[in-house]
């Protein structure tokens, strides 16, 4: 005990941790504002924020599930090499001989497929509980915007394992892009605006006219950079909305 | 009225209950709870953590083997170093009279490699100019020590096998040993 | 539970407690992290356990072989060399505490450090002499004086000589030196060297032990590289790790241990496992590691383990070969594959090509009797029962309008009859016979139960076409059909009918007088037409009249292997299990067993039996998109496209030699190859045999028929194989006037009967075995007709005669050789 009391004092602890713990509300505030990590999180809370059943935890158990995501999938990425020689393989290797391989692969699949699932339901309770209204009805828009960033993060990951599934998934998936208005060669002004397959919107996302090779890279560079870091962005502003409009949504208080 | 309301304006149920510690228990249900819980996380953590250093380390690697065959004996000329394996394998082959030897291509200065200069009847590094004699010795130059010898031996149809696995250290004597020198 | 929950929100919101929630929450991921670990590091990973075990159960082998090794060395003879040889070895180092040992190697020592000394002055010397050298030449090229360089140079020159004089002499003396110091070590180097070599087993053995004890537990994989096509037309490799677990597959003394350490047949040493892997031929996936994975035993792979009874699948994958005696199911598939026109009405991309196998129908109205053509189509076994035509269940309306359709299309009609056949005439059926036997028509053709299965069955020939037609047909069968196999016989016009009234007292049905006044309309040849069309019958057979030629009426079968299951109709089949097997099984003895009212199936029924069946799904199931690299694949020979030449060519073509015998690799396999002719026959013998051959293996069914050749004939066929159809090894004109002396003769039975043992194969007179053909009797003489050279030749090496010859090379002196020749020639 007297050690600890000890270290307290020194000036490499009182250097890193400024609070203790001791419990009086203006401390309780520091802890919470000096924190990197909880500093998002406001200093109080209203009371019925905390109640469960009203939010589900929904937004926090698809942020939980995001980190999983993240945490494990660039672990995936030592392993997985994106071209059309080696996916399938590294996968295959993945499952069969890298050691926790299979483990992490499956968390990762579980994980992604779950957050879709978490994303619709915290967007269902947002309905249900009328959380979309004012002031919150531009955090409602960045929500949709976030809904669909994981869909795409989703439908990126699916080609990735580059078997019969991922490549007949993503053909189909991408087919719908002809069918654009103005921007896919099959859809509406599409042609007259001078819109042809290897020019078009579909094009764009494939890097070629099928899902070949290119398409594998891209789809990889979608799923691994630019989605998770759009998707990051937009949990910032997300988050920090929810705080701004009025922290997280409750049972009114008009009692 | 909701029901938090309610219970709001009722009285509450359970009451802070001063602990005794004298009563011999030295830990409350609660803390124990609390404890076994954390410790359930923190044991996951650890075992996150080793797997994921586990898994950096891959059972099974996909580089050439450092085992090789090098033709039969016959093809060798007497006192021939052969460069045959230097591109591929970094490995010169060394016919004597009574036998081979393999010789790592690798300089034991900074890891270059060395070019067999046929007139001058010595092994001579490009980089820093060491220099070693045809058993590997080094005699100029900044190399620290000679050239490492490699395992060499015959299979059962009387190939020559060469094991790059497998090295012998002229300063640590071991190329007196049986795989350092093939006896013909 | 509800009570709990509603009692719970009574209590205020911040003061509700989660401990329990939590705690259950941190048990569930403790488990959860245990079987993860569990998982990872014992589940998945059996190959560990085995590995551990393989290595025990090669310990104990080894730990056996080393004591057995150890008693060996223990036993009297070896323990008391080898304390012999130690003793020698004792003397021979005392010699050398000799002084004059000890002086050598001294004095040795002095002259490798003089050496270096040398040679270390001659490099630096030549080194200063190449820069006084440059200066030199630099010198001159500017025109300057080079006085001083000159001289300093030709001062290095001489220092250089003298140098080099003083190391080459050095290096002679070392060189004595070696020699005179290897004389006293070279004695105990050769006894360590025997001394080790008597304990070179243990030795060996203990090293194994260290070997199997060191051993560490491992993935072991092999990678065939570029083996698969990828999606997009590249190559992409293939990793095996099948010897993770399987561990004895190489390794001898385990051909008797369980799976997973069993030895791998003989095959394995064809097929080396670092060159070909495992799942090319066994299908799996080589790239898992626990079993039900490795095998393929999973949803969706496609290329599952083969089990017994479809081993052989993927032969046929890198084999083309028909005849390969490693797959027997394989091969038979394969001939019947090719040899019932499957190819005729499906396509497999990629297949060998395989011609027609029907006869033109062309003219068939002048061929055969209308009411036979009815018979035929209804029921084509039940005329004969080898025939290779299918049953297509026809109806009677239907056979009836494809047979209009034929006789219509016929380009040319039966004529008014010509010839008669004296049915009653006893006499005439009699020397018919005769004419008939002596022609052996049976070796091709079967009569009476008797014969060959090259020709079709003719009891009944005279019920099935017009007199007239078999009349041409025997006089000349190339005018009728030019490729057919039919030898032109020269018979003459009286012989011919003598075997057509004999062949016709031979039937043992009835001709149909419906023949006299058959008539048809232009509505069923219509119809004919169509069904000959939609029924596919071009598969097999040229096109008739005027057919649209299309495509192939079958499915395609390139990939059918790859079917999926749920592609495959069973129709309201529902009594079989739903497997590919047994779908292509119940399909191949009854081809329409699938049919429902509103699914008509149109394959002919070609009464294939189980065995068949089973052959032909290998063969199917075989058809997959997979496809080893270029050089992995055995292509089949293409047949040889040698012609014979000149007027021997026209005989043969005439004779039809090539539909049994092979000459320069092109022709049937049923007589014996007739490439060295000249060299392996006497041409006495052989012209005696031409013009009446006579029966040389009494066993066979087949045997050469008699063609009638005249003596020009014979000349000209005996002529032309004494000159070309000779092989170089075989000396010819050799011994010819030779005479044998007894003692010489003597020498040759010697050989044969006792070193050599050549009865127990071969006859002489009647006496030893039945092996190999025999050598001398009553109707047959080697002497006769064997060529010297060819005898000569066939004792020192028949392999380099024929190599498939089942004679085993004995390795004979050419003077052996030689005594045994003269030996049989004496007889």
């Amino acid at each position: 005990m007297v050690t600890m009391e000890k270290i307290k004092r020194t000036q490499l602890y009182r250097s890193i941790f400024r609070h203790g713990y001791k419990d009086t509300k203006p401390n309780r505030m520091h802890q919470i504002v000096s924190n990197v990590f909880l500093h998002l999180h406001p200093t109080s809370v209203w009371r019925h924020a905390t109640e469960i059943r009203y939010t589900w935890g929904m937004g926090g158990i698809t942020f939980l599930l995001f980190i999983v995501l993240t945490v494990t999938g660039v672990i995936l990425m030592f392993y997985y090499r994106p071209t059309a020689e080696y996916a399938y393989a590294d996968m295959k290797y993945l499952e069969h001989d890298v050691p926790f391989g299979m483990f992490l692969r499956n968390m990762h699949r579980w994980a992604a497929h779950l957050m879709v699932i978490t994303v619709w339901l915290h967007m269902l309770r947002v309905f249900l509980t009328g959380s979309y209204k004012p002031p919150r009805e531009f955090n409602w828009v960045v929500g949709v915007v976030l809904l669909v960033l994981t869909l795409l993060l989703s439908f990126t990951g699916y080609l990735l394992p580059w078997d019969q599934l991922a490549m007949w998934a993503i053909t189909v998936g991408t087919n719908m892009a002809r069918a654009t208005p103005f921007l896919g060669h099959e859809g509406p002004f599409g042609p007259e605006l001078g819109m042809k397959p290897d020019n078009d919107i579909r094009f764009l996302l494939l890097g070629g006219t099928q899902v070949g090779p290119p398409a594998l890279l891209r789809f990889y560079v979608f799923h691994c950079i630019a989605l998770p870091l759009l998707a990051a962005i937009f949990m910032i502003v997300h988050f920090w909305r929810v705080r701004k409009d009025g922290g997280i949504s409750r049972p009114s208080e008009k009692e | 009225m909701t029901l938090s309301e309610q219970a709001r304006n009722t009285t509450p149920l359970r009451k802070e209950v001063p602990i005794d510690k004298s009563r011999g228990l030295w830990i409350t249900r609660r803390d124990f709870l609390s404890l076994t819980g954390w410790l359930a996380v923190f044991a996951f953590l650890g075992t996150a953590l080793l797997g994921t250093i586990r898994f950096f380390f891959p059972r099974v690697l996909f580089e050439a083997s450092p085992v090789f065959k090098a033709g039969f004996p016959d093809e060798y000329a007497l006192g021939e170093v052969s460069s045959k394996y230097l591109k591929s394998k970094q490995v010169w082959i060394v016919r004597e009279e009574e036998g081979f030897y393999a010789l790592s291509a690798v300089c034991t200065h900074l890891g270059c490699t060395p070019r067999w200069l046929e007139t001058e009847n010595k092994f001579k590094c490009p980089c820093h100019g060491s220099g070693f004699h045809l058993s590997g010795i080094n005699f100029e130059g900044p190399a620290p020590r000679p050239l490492e010898r490699i395992k060499i031996m015959l299979n059962e149809n009387g190939e020559l096998v060469v094991d790059k696995s497998v090295k012998f250290l002229f300063e640590r004597d071991e190329w007196g040993k049986p795989g350092s020198f093939l006896k013909v | 539970m509800i009570r709990i929950f509603k009692q719970r929100r009574l209590i205020p919101v911040e003061e509700r407690r989660y401990g329990a929630i939590f705690f259950v929450c941190a048990a569930l991921l403790t488990v959860t992290t245990i079987w993860a670990v569990i998982d990872e590091v014992w589940v998945r990973r059996p190959w560990k356990a085995y590995q551990k075990d393989f290595n025990e159960l090669e310990l104990q082998k080894a730990v056996v072989e080393l004591r057995n090794a150890e008693q060996t060395f223990q036993s009297m003879e070896v323990q008391s060399r080898y304390s012999e040889l130690q003793h020698n070895l004792q003397s021979a180092e005392a010699a050398l505490e000799d002084d004059k040992y000890r002086r050598l190697t001294k004095e040795l020592e002095e002259i490798e450090s003089h050496i270096a000394e040398l040679s270390r002055k001659l490099q630096f010397t030549r080194s200063e002499s190449d820069e006084v050298y440059y200066r030199y030449k630099t010198a001159l090229h500017r025109s300057e004086k080079a006085e001083r360089e000159k001289e300093q140079l030709d001062h290095l020159e001489r220092e250089k000589e003298k140098l080099s004089g003083e190391l080459a002499n050095a290096q002679k003396r070392r060189l004595t030196l070696q020699k005179q110091i290897r004389g006293f070590v070279q004695q105990i180097e050769s006894l360590r060297d025997s001394l080790t070599t008597l304990r070179a087993d243990i030795l060996s053995w203990q090293r194994k032990i260290e070997a199997i004890k060191s051993r560490s537990i491992e993935i072991k994989q092999i990678i065939l590289l570029d083996f698969d096509d990828n999606n997009f037309g590249g190559r992409i490799s293939r990793v095996e790790r099948c010897m993770t677990c399987h561990l004895g597959a190489d390794k001898p003394g385990f051909e008797n241990e369980k799976e997973p350490f069993t030895r791998h047949s003989y095959l394995l040493d064809l097929h080396p496992v670092e060159k070909f892997g495992c799942t090319p031929c066994h299908g799996g996936q080589g790239v898992a590691l626990t079993a039900r994975s490795a095998h393929g035993k999973v949803e969706f792979y496609h290329n599952p383990l083969l089990g017994e009874g479809t081993r052989e699948r993927l032969c046929g994958k890198c084999h083309e070969d028909l005849e390969f005696p490693e797959s027997p199911t394989l091969s038979d598939g394969r001939s019947l594959f090719e040899s019932s026109g499957c190819l005729g009405c499906h396509n497999v991309e990629g297949y060998v090509k395989v011609p027609n196998i029907g006869p033109p129908l062309n003219r068939i109205a002048f061929k055969v009797k209308p009411a036979w053509i009815m018979r035929w189509i209804l029921n084509p076994k039940s005329y004969l029962p080898q025939t290779k035509m299918p049953n297509f269940h026809s109806t009677e309306d239907e056979a009836n309008d494809v047979r209009a359709y034929l006789l219509d299309a016929s380009e040319q009609k039966p004529k008014p009859q010509r010839i008669t056949v004296r049915s009653l005439d006893a006499r005439w059926i009699q020397e018919g016979e005769t004419i008939f036997r002596m022609a052996r028509c049976i070796s091709c053709h079967l009569v009476d139960g008797k014969g060959g299965t090259i020709a079709p069955d003719l009891v009944n020939i005279t019920t099935k076409v017009q007199l007239d037609w078999l009349f041409d047909w025997i006089k000349n069968p190339r005018a009728y059909q030019p490729n057919t196999k039919m030898p032109r016989y020269r018979f003459t016009d009286q012989e011919i009918l003598k075997i057509i009234t004999y062949l016709n007292s031979l039937k043992t049905s009835e001709i149909s007088s419906e023949d006299e006044n058959f008539a048809y309309s232009s509505g069923e040849v219509k119809r004919g037409e169509k069904l000959v069309i939609e029924y596919g019958c071009l598969g097999c057979h040229d096109p008739v009249g005027q057919e649209a030629v299309g495509g192939k009426v079958g499915a395609d079968l390139t990939f059918f292997g790859d079917k999926p299951i749920e592609n495959f109709d069973f129709g309201d089949v529902t009594n079989i299990s739903r497997t590919k097997e047994a779908w292509i099984l119940s399909k191949l003895q009854n081809p329409r067993a699938f049919a429902t009212e509103r699914i008509a199936q149109k394959m002919p029924d070609y009464g294939f039996g189980i065995k068949e069946s089973r052959a032909f799904s290998t063969v199917l199931l075989g058809f997959t998109e997979e496809h080893p690299p270029e050089p992995f694949i055995l292509r089949r020979q293409p047949e040889s496209s040698y012609i014979p030449p000149g007027e021997f060519g026209k005989l043969v073509t005439d004779l039809n030699c090539l539909t049994c015998h092979k000459i320069n690799g092109r022709g049937g396999t049923l007589a014996p190859d007739l490439s060295y002719q000249g060299s392996r026959t006497n041409a006495a013998w052989l012209k005696k045999f031409l013009s009446n051959p006579t029966t040389l293996r009494p066993t066979l069914v087949e045997r050469m028929p008699k063609f009638n050749l005249t003596d020009k004939e014979i000349d000209i066929i005996i002529n032309y194989m004494r000159t070309t159809l000779v092989n170089e090894k075989v000396p010819s004109e050799f011994l010819s006037g030779e005479k044998f002396s007894m003692p010489e003769i003597e020498q040759g039975r010697k050989l044969y009967h006792e070193k050599y043992r050549c009865q127990s194969c071969h006859q002489i007179n009647y006496e030893g075995g039945t092996m190999g053909p025999e050598l001398v009797s009553t109707d047959m003489n080697i002497r006769e007709r064997r060529t010297a050279g060819w005898i000569f030749q066939w004792i020192k090496n028949p392999k380099t005669l024929d190599p498939a010859t089942l004679e085993p090379v004995l390795g004979l002196s050419d003077e052996e050789a030689l005594l045994i020749t003269k030996y049989l020639l004496s007889y």
